[in-house]
């Protein structure tokens, strides 16, 4: 089962403001937004909440109230690099931390599997948080539990750190949090306000129906992320730089072959680089400088994470091979991006399951080489919608990696129709022997009147097409055939 | 003097097959060959999609690669259980392109079925078919060619180890009966039929 670490360090960008002044921490401190009487206080410490003080109130009205407030503001950047020496500090302690592209002072942590090497939590998680006060002065709470949405709502509306042994502990401590201390808008907290919901709880209680209605998009997401129907993306967090490699040719090459050897003598010192760091490579980025053309860019992704030269060779070559320049290359730049998380690490943290009858990285790696020689869009995959018209209702993307199947028992064997996403003309309409319809759709004046009568017809050779009669431009046409 | 097959306690090899194991049109017997399914129909895509979803169940991955322009119906296999994150469709119109995918999705030996839809017409040359069923047989994989040709036309090749010819029985909008007529089976000899029952489409879609 997962395990994730919150860490929240509240009024982050007050925290950072205090280290370069300690002395304020004693006495009333506030952070403004611009260094202005009337600029708004965004950021609080406790004695300046005690003494009446709160967020949005402008400077000078906060000073004639309290003459000995201390008060400052503090660059962004400064902030951001603080957020993201905190971030790799953090990676000694998982293999995967994330920061929140947003609020700073917000990180996750993979804790899956740390518990065969932590007898508790506290363990694993008191060392981290005294660390990050020694060297920080940062002050921050960590939840670790099972759900990433979870244990934000906790740790972002809790004081204390803490960790739940069972995903229900959890969830009862998220229905508890009050929703105005989460990061939501002004209009959604008067929202809320007005319809009397403090907690989490009283937000889940609403029926899901309707609710995109009625709420702005950050609440339904909220819901929904709440009650587990979604999960917060994941977005690792980067600590190296892409690695770089480039030539500059004297000459324009137009020699894919030539090409192809040229990256090859680049990829050698490139995956050196990153077997260096301890990192490998999950997409090489191929850039080529056209003479009198706009330039090209090419990604080659393998199936996973890796070091081999003679794979990615092959890639390469097969996306070269079917790559068409229209001029002749005058530089070409290859870009390596890593990863820091390596798979098979957290695979050995998370304890692998059964081992597959079929190799899934084989099966990854096939795709790639079918994506790296028919281009990415040949590889995809559906994905069912509900759609008014029948050609809508499913659509065709591409996607990174194929899991393994877990098919569901089967509930309705229904025949299932070849399928022509852009209905075939007919000329005439063939003998039926049996006949059922219409069934009409029409819609879309907004936009593109519509106005098509479906029918089911079994001809005499023992086909059953479905047709429909397009009545604005008066044709009948196949749109499928059992 | 009296051939002794025709003595009447005396049996061919295959007939003994045949009664062992009827006909049956699925995964266990389509493993380590290559097999055609053809029709003028399109009873071969509910098929197809039915031994996609045996497969899955069976823990396997599966593979379709053909044109998106004729694919199956997906709302149509809701109730088959078929995890679609799990299905890759390679979308390839071109005969010898499709051919040549499922060579190397084949030769990863990771799925267990990969259907190649073909275009009406289509030639795949010998060596290329070749390959393949080397790499079905090594890697214990199913490889279904579904093509569109009436009975009487040849299979795909002479390395064809199995083709049935699909049509629609009985043509009801609600009750569909799919006839599978076995008309070349290099195991247990053709002639047999094999019958499979499908629901309707429901109203409109």
């Amino acid at each position: 089962m997962d395990r994730w670490a919150c860490i929240n360090a509240a009024d982050f960008a007050l925290q950072v403001l205090l280290r370069t002044h300690p002395q304020w921490r004693q006495e009333p401190a506030a952070l403004l937004d611009r260094d202005h009487p009337q600029g708004k206080l965004v950021g609080l410490n406790m004695a300046a909440r005690q003494a009446g003080l709160h967020s949005g109130m402008r400077y000078g009205e906060a000073l004639a109230l309290l003459p000995a407030l201390r008060a400052g503001t503090i660059a962004h950047e400064e902030v951001e690099a603080v957020a993201d020496a905190i971030a790799r500090v953090l990676c000694d302690y998982a293999p995967q931390v994330e920061r929140h592209e947003e609020i700073a002072g917000l990180f996750w942590l993979n804790a899956s599997g740390l518990s065969k090497l932590y007898p508790s939590w506290r363990l694993w998680a008191e060392p981290l948080r005294n660390r990050l006060k020694e060297r920080f002065e940062i002050r921050v709470t960590l939840v670790v539990g099972f759900r990433r949405a979870l244990t934000y709502v906790i740790a972002r509306t809790s004081r204390s750190s803490g960790a739940f042994d069972t995903p229900e502990a959890e969830i009862l401590a998220a229905r508890e949090a009050p929703l105005s201390e989460l990061d939501l808008s002004r209009s959604d907290r008067e929202l809320l306000a007005h319809l009397n919901l403090r907690t989490l709880s009283d937000l889940l209680a609403l029926p899901a129906r309707g609710l995109k209605r009625r709420l702005s998009p950050a609440l339904v997401e909220l819901y929904h992320q709440a009650r587990g129907d979604r999960e917060l993306p994941i977005r690792p967090f980067r600590i190296e730089e892409p690695t770089r490699a480039s030539q500059h040719l004297d000459y324009a090459e137009r020699d894919t072959h030539r090409l192809l050897f040229l990256i090859k003598g680049h990829l050698h010192p490139l995956l050196q680089r990153l077997e260096q760091a301890n990192d490998k490579l999950v997409a090489l980025e191929l850039h080529f400088e056209l003479e009198r053309h706009p330039a090209l860019t090419e990604r080659v992704e393998p199936a996973q994470p890796t070091l081999d030269a003679l794979t990615l060779s092959d890639l390469i070559r097969l996306q070269l091979e079917r790559l068409e320049l229209p001029a002749g290359v005058t530089q070409v730049t290859l870009t390596a991006h890593s990863e820091k998380a390596r798979s098979e690490q957290l695979r050995l943290f998370m304890g692998s399951d059964e081992p597959a009858a079929r190799d899934m990285d084989a099966a990854n790696r096939a795709l790639a080489r079918l994506r790296a020689q028919f281009g990415v869009e040949a590889v995809q995959r559906v994905r069912l919608r509900q759609a008014h018209l029948p050609e809508g209702r499913f659509l065709l993307e591409p996607f990174d990696a194929l899991p393994l199947p877990t098919a569901s028992a089967l509930s309705v064997s229904q025949a299932v129709r070849r399928f022509y996403p852009t209905p075939l003309r007919l000329r005439g309409l063939p003998q039926a022997r049996k006949r059922e319809g219409p069934h009409t759709i029409c819609g879309g004046w907004w936009v593109r009147e519509l106005h098509r009568d479906y029918h089911l017809i079994a001809t005499h050779d023992h086909r059953l097409l479905w047709v429909f009669y397009d009545h604005r431009r008066h044709r009948w046409y196949v749109h499928a055939e059992f | 003097m009296a051939s002794l097959i025709s003595l009447p306690h005396i049996q061919r090899a295959t007939e003994l097959e045949r009664r062992e194991s009827e006909a049956r049109w699925d995964l266990s017997t389509l493993k380590g060959k290559l097999s055609e399914l053809s029709g003028q129909s399109a009873a071969g895509v509910s098929v197809a999609l039915r031994l996609i979803a045996q497969t899955q169940r069976g823990g396997e991955p599966a593979a379709w690669i053909g044109s998106t322009s004729r694919l199956f119906y997906p709302p149509d296999a809701v109730g088959w259980g078929i995890d679609w994150e799990a299905l890759p469709i390679i979308g390839l119109g071109d005969a010898r392109q499709a051919a040549r995918a499922a060579d190397k999705l084949l030769r990863s030996g990771a799925f267990g079925l990969v259907v190649v839809d073909l275009p009406p017409r289509a030639f795949v040359p010998a060596p290329l078919l070749g390959r393949l069923m080397h790499l079905a047989e090594t890697h214990r994989s199913a490889l279904l060619f579904l093509t569109q040709k009436p009975s009487t036309e040849d299979s795909l090749s002479s390395l064809i180890a199995l083709r049935a010819q699909a049509s629609w029985a009985s043509v009801d909008a609600r009750q569909l009966r799919a006839q599978l007529d076995i008309i070349k089976d290099k195991r247990r000899g053709p002639g047999h039929q094999h019958l499979e029952d499908y629901h309707g489409p429901l109203g409109l879609h």
